[in-house]
């Protein structure tokens, strides 16, 4: 997507003046966004010299959780500011990117592993799936 | 109104037993500046909202703190899951084992149980707002606290993601909060 000060700069209207007031820069690499827990540059506030944790998937199936994990982490992103700025065409168009991108790695996930969601058709099998022993707080350790 | 996915918003994958760290990290359940308390304080919050903007900001945001409820409830699970007797004696869990064994349960740091006191409700949407934005800021200076007290950087990193979290949320609610005053919500 193209900067917004760019798409913005001829456009002397009230959006423009509340883009420069608001300042908003997205983070442009989903995965940088998650892993920071911010996806606005412009409001990610880092703690003292402390570095993000990177994520590294050691399997296949950890990294197609970790893909859905982002892309519904930025589509939530563009949710709250949406919410304050519902007429923010770009964000809307960007998060409806951001969903389909995510609605993508869940089936991948679920295609190959398990159901992720009480409405996933994977839950026809008998038994009932649902029942997994691995619940998300396990952890992999 | 609640789905879930069954995954966690952020991973959480800790390989060392620590039931001190633990008993530290219980403040953000069920401590005055937790997320319980923050999420509980947005879904009570939100029905008297003037309009869309609040209704759908605060059940966006206290929905996503159920989410962190679970994180720190998994926090404190991995921490204590595998601790041995000796470990729990010397790490001073032994009281919450003796009152929950390994179980989850909502108090803060010193072991003060979770109660609605820790939230307010105004029904006015400025004061509303208003607390909403200073609960954020409380509970990044937690977050803040907490990573001061360990070098696990299992624990490290959700915990610098979770205060992350607390610095857009207070970004939200701010610009509402000034937008509702503009229009004399608070009259």
């Amino acid at each position: 997507m193209n900067n917004y000060d760019e798409y913005y700069n001829d456009i002397s209207d009230i959006r423009y003046q509340q883009k420069k007031v608001n300042n908003l820069i997205i983070e442009q690499d989903p995965y940088s966004a998650f892993i920071k827990g911010n996806l606005f540059n412009n409001l990610y506030i880092p703690y003292k010299d402390y570095k993000v944790a990177q994520i590294n998937p050691k399997n296949e199936e950890e990294y197609l959780m970790l893909m859905i994990q982002i892309y519904d982490f930025c589509a939530h992103e563009l949710t709250l500011y949406l919410d304050v700025n519902p007429n923010d065409q770009e964000a809307i168009r960007l998060r409806t990117e951001y969903i389909n991108l995510a609605k993508q790695a869940l089936n991948e996930y679920e295609s190959q592993y398990k159901a992720l969601n009480l409405t996933s058709s994977n839950l026809a099998t008998i038994p009932w799936a649902w029942d997994t022993k691995k619940w998300p707080w396990e952890g992999n350790k | 109104m609640w789905k879930y996915d069954k995954k966690l918003q952020y991973p959480i994958n800790i390989k060392k037993s620590d039931p001190k760290l633990a008993n530290l990290i219980v403040t953000q359940y069920g401590g005055a500046n937790g997320e319980l308390a923050a999420a509980l304080r947005y879904l009570n919050q939100r029905y008297t909202m003037p309009d869309a903007k609040g209704r759908a900001l605060l059940t966006d945001i206290g929905t996503e703190e159920l989410g962190h409820v679970e994180m720190i409830c998994a926090m404190i699970y991995q921490l204590t899951k595998n601790a041995t007797k000796e470990e729990m004696i010397k790490a001073g869990f032994d009281p919450h084992y003796a009152e929950h064994g390994k179980a989850l349960y909502p108090t803060d740091a010193n072991g003060v149980p979770f109660t609605a006191s820790y939230f307010a409700t105004t029904g006015d949407p400025v004061a509303d707002l208003a607390e909403d934005m200073a609960a954020e800021e409380k509970a990044r200076a937690v977050y803040e606290n907490l990573i001061n007290l360990t070098n696990d950087p299992d624990v490290i990193g959700p915990l610098l993601f979770l205060r992350q979290r607390e610095i857009v949320h207070y970004a939200r609610f701010k610009q509402l909060y000034d937008e509702y005053k503009s229009k004399g919500y608070d009259k």
